[in-house]
């Protein structure tokens, strides 16, 4: 993928494809159900609400992703769950299985369990049960080491200036380019003595951004990285993405704003209630349903 | 990476403990000058002269009794502020991300913090020597050298007065060394234990750390009692010596259990919102 696919058209060059066929990388078939080792199956309805009785069957799709290399998944999820209390939990038995070299979507409704999903694998919480691997392995330093995390929040601390952050960026992470962060900045016209708490939202959230895209990691994991600027910035955002990972990688996006970063995704991925019903590539979604990701979406999810 | 760790928390906290020193010494270095030149004992032709240089010296005092006691609460719970804001909350999500284990995190903030209260410990002492200086060479217009000897008369006399309690005297000395150590690991096991409530974690963590100073002054007159009756029953001096030795391993079991307790809520039950 690179900067010229986000013109418009959705595109997949260089990605897996599936010709809008069911693909099966070793994994159970679920026929188009959503697939949930050792949980109820739901028949081609969604897990939870009764008002969906009254609507028409939504079609559920489960492509658990191609193998694309001898080794561990870049990142696997086996009946990972997550108990905040005693109620219902945050992710319930979730399995995911996700590949080097794609652009995913990871969406679904509030309190869906997305976040709590993306904490677990940045070592940020402790599943209940279940695990969580990269390449391989827990999270630990070594994880940690190759991925790239954007969180949804600014994280940074407010009185540093831009240059200590770039600073502290190149101590801790070895795959860290100061050049190209700076480059960025300069592109942007972020002044890089400036004070973090003498920008607006909008710039401490480009700077953000730009730190986490200056990494060559394996995952990006990014949570809600357009969310916070404007219409016009976002499609830069978005270009800045395109242009500075690596095609190597994974990058998995989430956001509320699908039909944004619609054109750029390869593969989407729906949590609802802590489970996965949604797992498949773009091109699958609008040749077997003659939709847009967004549009999917929105029938999945109607209230 | 715990050498990077380190670096990053002195670079900044360091401010906070140097504007707080030199705060406190210049103080010291000024009523040092007071006492040098005598002013209280000025005859001042007016009164109103008079009570407007008694009032500033006593001033002076309020300010100096205030800023040794403000730089050792500052210094204490501003390190017990900082690991909460630094590791459990936004800014967790940058500290807790880095590929680093917990145990360093907590190896760097712990000895960071540790420095600063021994230099807090040692700014202290040194005002108070200060002033000390003032009052005895300004007052008993002693010199620099016989003052000196006065001082290193105490730890001769000490032992003098308590020789055969030599292994009391080491435990004590030892647990009060120690002591910012189970002081700090007290108070970020409180943010630990804290940071799992789901609201107002800060406020908790405080409410668990004046929790545990209680159970911690409980338990210690509690293990007192018997030690009263077995120990200083028997033998004064062996009864002190073997208590202090007691109360030195109980020290040290306490570091130790508290270093894997705040390792445990880094690494197994850290809880960002």
């Amino acid at each position: 993928m690179n900067e010229q696919n986000y013109q418009g058209a959705p595109m997949n060059n260089g990605m897996p494809m599936n010709n809008g066929m069911p693909m099966n990388g070793g994994m159970p078939m679920n026929n188009g159900m959503p697939m949930n080792n050792g949980m109820p199956m739901y028949n081609g309805m969604p897990p939870y609400g009764a008002s969906y009785m009254n609507r028409p069957p939504v079609e559920f799709v489960v492509e658990p992703m191609e193998r694309t290399g001898e080794g561990p998944a870049l990142l696997e999820c086996r009946n990972l769950t997550k108990f905040y209390d005693a109620g219902r939990p945050a992710l319930n038995q979730l399995n995911l299985r996700i590949e080097r070299g794609h652009i995913v979507g990871l969406l679904g409704p509030n309190g869906s369990g997305k976040t709590t999903l993306i904490k677990m694998i940045n070592g940020l919480l402790v599943p209940s049960t279940g695990e969580v691997l990269i390449n391989g392995q827990r999270p630990g330093p070594y994880t940690k080491s190759v991925i790239s995390y954007l969180p949804e929040r600014t994280y940074l601390e407010a009185q540093k200036d831009v240059n200590s952050l770039v600073a502290f960026f190149s101590e801790f992470y070895a795959d860290f380019h100061a050049d190209r962060a700076y480059a960025m900045l300069q592109a942007l016209g972020i002044p890089s003595g400036a004070r973090l708490k003498t920008l607006s939202k909008g710039t401490k959230e480009k700077v953000q951004l730009i730190l986490v895209m200056s990494r060559d990691a394996q995952l990006y994991i990014l949570d809600e990285p357009i969310a916070g600027v404007d219409p016009a910035a976002r499609d830069y955002i978005l270009r800045t993405i395109l242009s500075n990972y690596n095609p190597e990688a994974t990058l998995m996006i989430c956001t509320h704003l699908i039909s944004d970063i619609e054109n750029i995704l390869d593969d989407v991925i729906f949590i609802r209630n802590g489970q996965l019903v949604v797992q498949s590539t773009v091109d699958n979604i609008r040749g077997k349903f003659g939709k847009t990701v967004d549009a999917y979406f929105r029938e999945v999810f109607a209230c | 990476m715990l050498g990077k760790l380190f670096k990053f928390e002195w670079k900044d906290t360091y401010l906070v403990g140097t504007i707080s020193s030199i705060v406190v010494l210049v103080l010291a270095v000024i009523g040092a000058v007071i006492f040098q030149t005598n002013l209280w004992e000025m005859d001042f032709e007016s009164e109103t002269a008079a009570a407007i240089m008694e009032t500033t010296i006593s001033f002076y005092f309020i300010m100096y009794m205030l800023s040794i006691m403000a730089m050792a609460i500052v210094m204490r719970y501003y390190f017990f502020y900082r690991y909460y804001k630094n590791l459990f909350t936004d800014h967790g999500y940058l500290m807790n991300t880095l590929p680093v284990t917990g145990s360093q995190l907590l190896k760097a903030k712990l000895l960071v913090a540790l420095i600063w209260q021994y230099i807090t410990w040692i700014v202290v002492y040194f005002a108070i020597f200060i002033l000390v200086f003032g009052v005895l060479s300004g007052v008993a217009d002693l010199s620099f050298a016989e003052i000196i000897d006065e001082f290193k008369e105490i730890p001769v006399e000490l032992y003098r007065e308590m020789g055969e309690g030599a292994p009391f005297l080491f435990s004590m000395m030892a647990i009060i060394l120690l002591s910012p150590l189970t002081e700090i690991l007290i108070m970020y096991a409180a943010v630990g234990i804290g940071q799992l409530c789901k609201k107002h974690k800060f406020l908790i963590s405080v409410l668990i750390l004046v929790g545990l100073y209680l159970a911690r002054a409980f338990l210690m007159n509690l293990a007192m009692i018997p030690l009263n009756f077995i120990l200083f029953g028997v033998d004064s001096v062996w009864g002190f010596n073997v208590g202090g030795i007691i109360a030195l391993l109980a020290v040290i079991a306490l570091i130790i259990g508290l270093w894997y307790a705040n390792r445990f809520f880094l690494e197994k039950k850290l809880n960002l919102e």
